[in-house]
């Protein structure tokens, strides 16, 4: 339609502001303004175009409008007309929605420039506010914040220490200090019970290691290298400036988006920390080997410490395994990267971190690496039995400093506190571990026969078994173990099963194997990565029950071949009887990857993860033993361990039955499918498998094991031997 | 057509104002996102302009005889609030927290009780505060709209009868409603004409005693319900693992679910049931200038408009909030309509002095005056 020209009439209302009455009025379009009269006027008041001013925008649909003048003006005018609204409209251009909407969005984007031009003044000139404002703050705040910190980590998890390694702890610190320039003012390093493998440096100059770093890492360099790497953070504030820095931000951000939802804010502030925690990693590494050079020690151990990490499956206790590909998301650069920085390194005069007792007594500082089961009595619930007669040697589990871990196959019932040893259900009994293990092969598995389910996962021994020979994996109740050594054809029987005797957890004598030792070192000092010297030296020290050296020696093997399956396997039984399950399970799945026909690794992970009670994991794997190898009989047997944990008692029996018709002599086969009678509260089916159990040598490695148990099981269950 | 004589002689006749909602052209929809959207450009400071813009074309909206309410407050005014609440308020509540954290647990326990009575206190006043400043920046024909009396005064009274709240079993509510509801009307302007409100809360508490009673046989039987199915569902964990707590199957948790949402939708009618009554009540003791008014809420319609509501807020992540506004006040302003006449001429401008910052505490706070 066409625009009214001047001269065109409209009809509307006045008030004027003093009372809410109103006057029809009439209003004429002219040049320089809206001519308005009502009845009583007697001339006309005129309202120029520009001093218009209505409170909602004029929209080009508007039906009706509503003007005053200027902003204050008293007078109000109401006009029911679409038509004028666009006549007022063009005349009057500042009463448009898009001129209302700039006016509204000039203060916001002055402030966006603002705000622009403060964060590139910060990122152009590296400026660190938050840095700046960390140092600001008193120590003593700072250590309060960081006290704070350690205790919303360490929940109810308690602080490793005993007096020796708190002092190798010390020497280690003390001398990464010496060579830290600035360094910060009070700096308290301790050692929190946690399988986590990870560091942390907290405010106030505190830094948190975790045992599962502790025991994980390879040599006490890599210790240090961590060590001097929060050590940076710690010069450098980030603990504190990081804080500082969330706080700023998720202040802005709350100011920003006021009202708006949560979720853009908080992204927007941890993306923002999480670069921030990058760039404070490179920064670390930067220091890190500074001080590490100033202090003598070698950075290999840095580095191969974060190769360690990379090693691990995604499902380890890794905390930076997860983002590997997504750099944005992730705290650590890309672990390659970092790994590369490092190994760039040039070489230099270098000693070792710790010497090999601090070492030594750094790993035990959450307790001795064999644990001592807890002294609970068992809840019999089946079975009811006296209380089992004294354990021929209970050898009190002395703190071993030996590595006997595996073997918990102690004959010995289970060490003193365990009252029914033998009753089966006896839950404590899965204690047993420790202690004893004795790497007797020959003695089955502690006590617990009820074992299984009594087991908890936590003793290790029960799990452990393996009795000296490598490979093994016995598992409680003296689970079938393969073959010991791997390399000759696996033989069967517990070839180098060691004395059967039950004896304290020491390391083995063996005169034997400490020629072969020997033999192995020389051939070593001229070629390091001899594997099969390696590999025959991993073997000797497994035979004397020194895991730790074979699990040392495996792992150089591995890294020199890491295709050979027999090497992986090696360190996974070394592994399991360190009782690492979780590690060793990761290189049975990597010798069944490169090997996926080893029995003997599909054993022993079945036996794993029986004792880590992951039924159904066990269950398949010797579900494929027995159908790939159906005259491997430990498999069958194992299985039948797995069926009564679940207390699947039918099947279980079923698995020892067949064992025992395809091997009359399988002693274990006999005891064990009475425990699980007397379990099922056959008690007549039970005695008469234990007599004849008694009744056939004692075979295998679990086979003394065999015989011990059925006598007190005889005896506790008030039957006579024959 | 000259009307000089009739206007001379005859004084204004006093109408029945009739109200009523005329629909923008254009709507709230986009304006809501068009609002977000520079929200987030301008790093939230477009915000204050935009709630004004959405506010000036929800009053526009509202008519009487046909001519439009007007919304005169702009966003510098809302910024300037909120810039001072933040400055003076909030900064030394982030530091406090932040200090008190720093002195160990027991100052930070002093501190979180300190925290919730200023909370409390300050939301009391700015509830009062907004108000005043939402009606003091309404006119119609010109004339203000005001709230007089003290934001303190408000403000301890609602923070004594909330505190009541737990202590009487919630039974003060309809009570307490009807104080607050009374305090703020009769304080309430329009020009220098005040409203008038004689509602009690008697009336209320039969109402009352049903919702009541009706939420705990709802929270009782909800309960059983779902003991009831979790019971049925129950997956026992296996003998011999130690730790393993029961669960329950995955069917019967979708029962539960279901036992929820029902239950949770029970609550929302009986609520609704009572809030219909609430309003209408209030509205008919409600008057102006000897007008009363008639408000026609109906439960139903209540749980509709609640539910839609929430759904379109949470599906369109909050940039449709507008447009949900929008609909809470056409919701009232459909359903009310003025019985008495009222002489226009005799209600003369409001004679309060402006405030010139508005609703900082409200924005911060986020809570609001309606």
């Amino acid at each position: 339609m066409s625009m009214p020209s001047d001269g065109a009439r409209f009809t509307g209302l006045l008030s004027d502001g003093k009372t809410a009455g109103a006057k029809p009025v009439s209003i004429r379009i002219a040049g320089g303004g809206l001519e308005l009269r009502t009845d009583d006027d007697r001339k006309t008041r005129i309202w120029p175009y520009m001093e218009l001013f209505s409170s909602v925008p004029v929209r080009s649909d508007a039906p009706d409008v509503l003007l005053t003048q200027r902003a204050d003006g008293a007078e109000t005018l109401f006009v029911n007309n679409p038509t004028f609204a666009n006549v007022v409209r063009s005349r009057a251009p500042s009463l448009s929605p898009a001129h209302r909407r700039w006016q509204g969005l000039r203060p916001g984007l002055a402030a966006v420039a603002c705000v622009a031009v403060l964060v590139g003044s910060i990122w152009a000139f590296d400026l660190q506010p938050s840095q700046a404002l960390a140092r600001v703050m008193p120590q003593h705040a700072r250590a309060t914040l960081g006290d704070a910190v350690v205790t919303s980590l360490a929940k109810d998890r308690k602080v490793c220490e005993t007096p020796a390694s708190k002092a190798a702890l010390a020497r280690m610190t003390s001398r990464l200090l010496a060579a830290t320039s600035n360094p910060p003012a009070d700096v308290r390093v301790l050692v929190l019970d946690w399988p986590l493998v990870n560091a942390f440096a907290v405010p106030g100059g505190q830094i948190v290691l975790t045992r599962g770093l502790i025991q994980q890492a390879g040599s006490p360099d890599e210790v240090a290298g961590v060590l001097a790497h929060e050590l940076g953070h710690a010069v450098e504030m980030h603990p504190e400036a990081g804080i500082i820095r969330y706080m700023g931000l998720s202040a802005a951000a709350q100011l920003a988006f006021a009202g708006s939802s949560g979720t853009l804010t908080n992204a927007g502030v941890v993306l923002t920390t999480l670069r921030y925690s990058r760039v404070a990693e490179r920064d670390a590494d930067t220091h890190a080997l500074r001080i590490l050079k100033g202090a003598g020690i070698s950075h290999k151990g840095f580095a191969d410490f974060f190769e360690r990490l990379e090693g691990k499956p995604p499902a380890g206790q890794n905390s930076d395994g997860k983002f590997h590909d997504m750099s944005v998301l992730s705290t650590h650069p890309q672990t390659a990267e970092r790994i590369a920085m490092i190994r760039a390194q040039p070489e230099y005069a270098s000693t070792p971190a710790l010497s090999k007792e601090d070492w030594t007594a750094l790993r035990e500082a959450c307790g001795p690496l064999i644990r001592v089961p807890p002294a609970a009595p068992p809840t019999t619930p089946a079975v009811e039995k006296a209380p089992p007669p004294p354990a021929p040697t209970t050898p009190t589990p002395a703190p071993t400093r030996k590595r006997t871990a595996a073997n918990d196959a102690t004959a010995q019932p289970a060490p003193a506190p365990k009252p029914s040893a033998s009753s089966p259900p006896a839950p404590a009994s899965a204690s047993q571990p420790a202690p004893a293990p004795k790497p007797s092969a020959a003695s089955p598995p502690p006590s617990p026969a009820a074992g299984p389910p009594a087991t908890s996962p936590s003793t290790p021994a029960p799990a452990a078994k393996q009795p000296a020979a490598n490979p093994p994996a016995a598992s409680n109740e003296r689970p079938a173990s393969p073959a010991s050594t791997p390399a000759p054809a696996p033989p069967r029987t517990a070839a180098n099963a060691p004395a059967p005797a039950p004896t304290p957890p020491v390391p083995k004598i063996d005169p034997q194997a400490d020629r072969e030792i020997a033999e192995a070192s020389r051939a070593l000092a001229s070629d390091p990565k001899d594997t099969e010297a390696l590999q025959k030296r991993a073997r000797a020290h497994a035979r004397k029950n020194d895991y730790e050296a074979a699990l040392a020696d495996y792992v150089s093997a591995v890294e020199a071949k890491p295709q050979d399956a027999e090497l992986q396997y090696g360190r996974g039984t070394a592994l399991q009887n360190l009782r690492r399950y979780d590690e060793a399970i990761a290189a049975y799945d990597e010798t069944l990857r490169l090997a996926p026909g080893h029995t003997n690794a599909r054993n022993n992970r079945g036996n794993v993860n029986r004792v880590l009670k992951r039924y159904d994991a066990a269950l398949r794997d010797f579900d494929e033993v027995v159908r790939t190898q159906p005259e491997f009989l430990h498999g069958i047997y194992n299985r039948g361990l797995v069926y009564r944990e679940m207390t699947r008692f039918e099947d279980a029996v079923r698995d020892f039955t067949a064992t025992i018709s395809k091997d009359k002599s399988y002693t274990a086969a006999y005891t064990s499918r009475g425990i699980t009678h007397e379990r099922m509260g056959a008690r007549d089916k039970a005695i008469e498998d234990f007599r004849a159990a008694l009744t056939v040598p004692a075979k295998y490695r679990n086979g003394a094991w065999a015989h011990n148990t059925a006598r007190e099981r005889l005896r506790a269950l008030g039957a006579a031997a024959q | 057509m000259s009307l000089v004589d009739q206007a001379a002689t005859s004084p204004p006749i006093a109408t029945v104002p009739h109200i009523s909602w005329v629909h923008p052209p254009g709507g709230f929809a986009g304006l809501s996102m068009l609002n977000g959207v520079l929200r987030i450009l301008t790093l939230g400071i477009y915000h204050f302009w935009g709630k004004t813009e959405v506010r000036q074309r929800m009053w526009s909206a509202i008519r009487i005889n046909g001519e439009p309410l007007e919304y005169r407050g702009t966003g510098g005014e809302l910024l300037r609030g909120f810039l001072i609440v933040f400055l003076v308020i909030l900064l030394p509540m982030l530091l406090a927290s932040f200090g008190a954290s720093l002195l160990g647990p027991a100052a930070y326990g002093a501190y979180s009780i300190a925290f919730w009575i200023v909370l409390l206190l300050l939301s009391g006043i700015g509830i009062h505060r907004a108000r005043r400043y939402r009606l003091s920046r309404t006119r119609w024909r010109g004339i203000r709209g005001g709230l007089s009396g003290s934001s303190a005064g408000f403000a301890w009274t609602y923070l004594w009868t909330m505190v009541l709240i737990p202590f009487t079993l919630g039974w003060i509510v309809p009570w307490r409603t009807v104080r607050l509801q009374r305090a703020l009307l009769e304080d309430t302007r329009f020009g220098d004409k005040a409203f008038t409100f004689t509602a009690t809360s008697g009336p209320l508490y039969k109402r009352f005693l049903v919702v009541w009673l009706g939420t705990l046989l709802l929270v009782i039987a909800t309960g059983a319900a779902i003991v009831g199915v979790s019971a049925l569902g129950l997956r026992q964990p296996l003998p011999g693992t130690p730790q393993a707590m029961p669960t329950v199957k995955p069917e019967y948790v979708a029962g539960i679910v279901a036992v929820v949402l029902v239950a949770l939708l029970a609550f929302a009618m009986l609520r609704a049931w009572y809030s219909a009554r609430v309003l209408n009540y209030f509205a008919a003791e409600t008057k102006l200038q000897g007008a009363g008014f008639t408000l026609n809420a109906t439960a139903p319609s209540l749980v509709w408009l609640t539910a839609s509501n929430y759904l379109i807020r949470i599906l369109s992540l909050g940039f449709l909030s507008a447009v949900t506004e929008a609909r809470s006040m056409r919701y009232i302003v459909d359903r009310l309509s003025c019985e008495g006449a009222i002489a226009w001429h005799e209600i003369g401008q409001n004679p309060d002095a402006l405030l010139k910052r508005g609703e900082g505490l409200a924005e911060a706070f986020n809570v609001d005056a309606f």
